[in-house]
């Protein structure tokens, strides 16, 4: 069961890179659509901390809307990771900025092999959140 | 008869002279020449071959170019001037130090185009070190080679590549019939009986014009002379006859060879259109798995995130009463030592607002929310066995691509093979036809022959009876003398015929035996094959332990294991040999697994007296030559030369 979406409010996601995005999405048609692209790069940003600002990026849509549960949960995910009581605004900014860096990664490490080894990111994925878990200080795990 | 120094001068990668003393023992027979890919092992090996027999010692490269002499001089010395080739090799045979030295010049050639080469060969005979004569020209001086040395058809048996010789095991090589012969010592018998039906033609002819002279009968004479006549009109009809049956049977030889090229081709452009519609297949998976595949990718942040769900369900979940929260709190003051803070566990009411305060922080703390969604995602996504499934499209992606990419290969080699054989479609339904046409012309035509012959025999009879008549009544003592010739000659062949056959009676089971028991040895699996056959035609017949025969190409799938069993033949001929040769193998274990390669090594020391063997590197590894090193009599490594790594030279491996 996905939560509600209570922190979003009137939000538009914003991407940074549309033209990766047409790229990933539109023409290798590696995922259904750019949304599915989207929560796939904030994680990965997140994972391998990587951020990218950018003054104007572009409206993808109104958060609010998304009617995929998959992609509702892991909107309420990355920002349950990232809230450490801030304000939200600067948390949704935050995820913004993980999502464009983590899609950057990711074309990257397209464009060098001709395909995403995704198995062996998962993989990766165990040892690399091992680390991460405790960088995110909000994340109490150290119980 | 032992090689014992080879000198190459001009030819392939040795510009500069290249001398190989080629030192063995009966002890020590082999002599191990290895070298590299490229670096002029082959060239040495073909050689000698040419040394030998000349251009046609150089027919049976494996490639066509190579069979011919223009494209054996050295390049660079082609490209810079006239110059001349020239090997010499030098042979001890019977107590005789005999050096043939085969040259030719060439012209200089810009490279990269066919060399021009003098008409001929220019070949001298040197006996203990001076020239003889033992013929006028290079053809005479061949021959003089072919009949004191080695025989052309039987240096197969005793010069040969490894991954050549398996041919043997897929079809009979004409020559091969020739060459047995001669290893056995049997062309010499085929000759004489040859030559005495010559003798025997050429006796009669002499006796019927005698008798014809002799005779006083007028009509017998006549008669004689008119069945002369008819005997001569019906030889000429029946060489007609026989010449249009062999003109007929080579049509039919030539169509079909081409019908089975074409066959081959058409099989080719089947096997060709199976991959296409393979491929067609494959791709059309590939695109069903891409697609799962982009499917299992939307799901993609969710595996990632995976891992760290797994590390938040192992960790404790956060306290939900405010006790609970007091009494982690005070844990947590103990921990940071601010004992003054707490009570038997219990925390001071004066310092209740601030600690209220911070439980309300640590209640915002979002970890229990994240963990309760993490819960709900793995209910509901079950990432585990997402990511079981993505690895599965992933693996199957991957295999069929390589599956494709391997029909695909396939298919380019196929294209590459037929491109140069035109589809001969219509022209082959006619080659078909003609064949049906050739095949009822030959059965009449052999019934023809049939009764040209019987006709003949009559006549011949006829002329015999008429000849003894007036023989009898004569008293001529050249016609009695030419009579018991006749008689003589004809005994004489009975006996060559019955020697020839009562050789292969006596001998060819021996052969066989001795056949076998070096298969046996040399195979890998012994205990499947009885026993090897030569068949009235010299095929090879392999017989397995059921009793069961079969021809050898059915057993040697494999280049390897047909290598096996011809090996073996070669072998067993060598042994039976009328003439003691050497034996130079070049390729030895090309093909062939461990195990057999093993077997052969073993084998070698004990085919000849002398057994050049010329591996590339790797072919035989270190262990291997282990099992040989006893009998090597010396080692030698082709290496490019120093200065110049388009040239060769030959080192002696002095450890």
């Amino acid at each position: 069961m996905s939560e509600t979406l209570s922190w979003v409010g009137p939000k538009r996601m914003k991407i940074g890179f549309p033209t990766i995005y047409n790229y990933l999405v539109d023409e290798e048609k590696l995922f259904t659509n750019k949304w599915n692209l989207l929560v796939f790069g904030m994680v990965y940003g997140i994972l391998i901390d990587k951020k990218v600002q950018k003054g104007n990026r572009t409206a993808l849509g109104p958060i609010a809307t998304i009617t995929d549960s998959h992609i509702k949960d892991m909107f309420n995910f990355c920002y349950m990771i990232l809230n450490d009581g801030r304000d939200d605004k600067e948390i949704y900014e935050e995820m913004c900025e993980y999502a464009d860096g983590g899609v950057e990664a990711l074309n990257k490490i397209y464009e060098e092999n001709g395909s995403f080894n995704l198995p062996s990111l998962i993989r990766d994925a165990e040892k690399m959140w091992k680390d991460r878990a405790n960088d995110l200080q909000n994340i109490n795990l150290t119980k | 008869m032992k090689f014992t120094q080879l000198e190459i001068t001009n030819w392939a990668v040795y510009r500069d002279t290249a001398t190989v003393p080629l030192d063995s023992t009966p002890e020590k027979p082999i002599i191990l020449i290895n070298a590299d890919n490229d670096k002029g092992k082959t060239s040495l090996f073909y050689s000698i071959r040419y040394a030998l027999f000349g251009e046609r010692g150089l027919k049976n490269h494996p490639k066509e170019n190579y069979r011919h002499l223009e494209e054996w001089p050295n390049l660079y010395s082609a490209k810079e001037g006239d110059g001349e080739l020239c090997i010499e090799l030098t042979i001890d045979y019977d107590n005789k130090s005999i050096r043939i030295q085969r040259k030719r010049k060439f012209f200089q050639t810009p490279t990269g185009e066919k060399i021009a080469l003098s008409k001929e060969d220019e070949v001298t005979i040197f006996e203990n070190g001076d020239p003889i004569k033992v013929g006028k020209d290079a053809r005479e001086i061949d021959r003089w080679i072919q009949i004191n040395l080695m025989p052309f058809d039987a240096s197969q048996f005793f010069l040969f590549d490894g991954e050549v010789i398996q041919k043997y095991t897929e079809e009979t090589v004409p020559a091969v019939e020739s060459a047995i012969q001669q290893v056995l010592g049997l062309s010499e018998i085929k000759h004489a009986q040859i030559n005495l039906s010559k003798l025997l033609e050429s006796v009669q002819k002499q006796k019927v014009k005698k008798a014809a002279l002799t005779t006083k009968d007028k009509k017998l004479k006549n008669d004689l002379e008119g069945i002369e006549l008819e005997l001569k009109h019906r030889k000429e009809e029946l060489k007609n006859a026989k010449s249009e049956r062999d003109s007929a049977e080579l049509v039919i030889k030539e169509n079909n060879k081409k019908i089975n090229e074409f066959k081959d081709l058409r099989k080719a452009k089947d096997k060709q259109q199976e991959l296409q519609d393979k491929v067609k297949n494959n791709k059309r998976t590939l695109d069903e798995y891409q697609e799962e595949l982009k499917e299992k990718r939307d799901y993609a942040g969710l595996l990632l995130s995976n891992q760290l769900l797994k590390i938040i369900s192992t960790t404790e979940e956060t306290p939900s009463s405010i006790e609970q929260w007091e009494s982690q709190t005070a844990a947590y003051l103990i921990d940071k030592d601010i004992k003054l803070c707490v009570c038997e566990t219990k925390i001071d009411t004066a310092i209740a607002g601030k600690l209220k305060q911070k439980i309300l922080q640590l209640k915002q703390n979002p970890f229990s929310n994240l963990k309760r969604l993490g819960e709900n995602i793995s209910a509901s996504y079950r990432p585990d066995a997402l990511d079981v499934q993505l690895n599965a499209v992933v693996n199957k992606i991957g295999d069929t691509e390589d599956q494709i990419q391997l029909d695909q290969e396939q298919m380019d080699a196929i294209s590459k093979e037929i491109s140069n054989n035109p589809d001969i479609g219509e022209e082959l339904k006619q080659k078909e036809k003609t064949n049906v046409t050739l095949a009822a012309a030959i059965i009449v035509l052999d019934s023809e022959i049939s009764e040209f012959e019987k006709k003949m025999e009559r006549l011949k009879g006829q002329e015999h009876n008429m000849t003894t008549q007036i023989v009898k009544s004569s008293a001529d003592d050249d016609l009695q003398k030419i009579m018991e010739l006749e008689k003589y000659i004809e005994k004489t062949i009975k006996v060559f015929v019955k020697s020839f056959t009562d050789y292969f009676k006596i001998e060819k089971p021996k052969l066989e035996k001795t056949i076998t028991e070096i298969f046996l040895n040399l195979t890998n699996a012994p205990k499947k094959y009885k026993a090897i056959h030569l068949t009235d035609n010299f095929d090879i017949e392999i017989e397995r332990q059921d009793g069961l025969k079969f021809p050898a190409h059915r057993y040697s799938p494999s280049a390897g294991a047909g290598q096996i069993a011809v090996t073996a033949v070669i072998a067993g001929f060598n042994k039976f040999s009328t003439r003691k040769a050497p034996v130079v193998i070049d390729t030895p274990a090309g093909r062939l697994d461990p195990i057999h390669t093993e077997n052969l090594l073993e084998f070698y020391p004990t085919m000849s007296e002398q057994v050049i063997i010329l591996p590339q590197s790797g072919e035989i590894s270190p262990d291997d030559e282990e099992i040989i090193s006893d009998f090597i009599a010396t080692r030698y490594t082709i290496q490019p030369k120093s200065n110049d790594p388009n040239q060769s030279r030959i080192v002696r491996d002095e450890s």
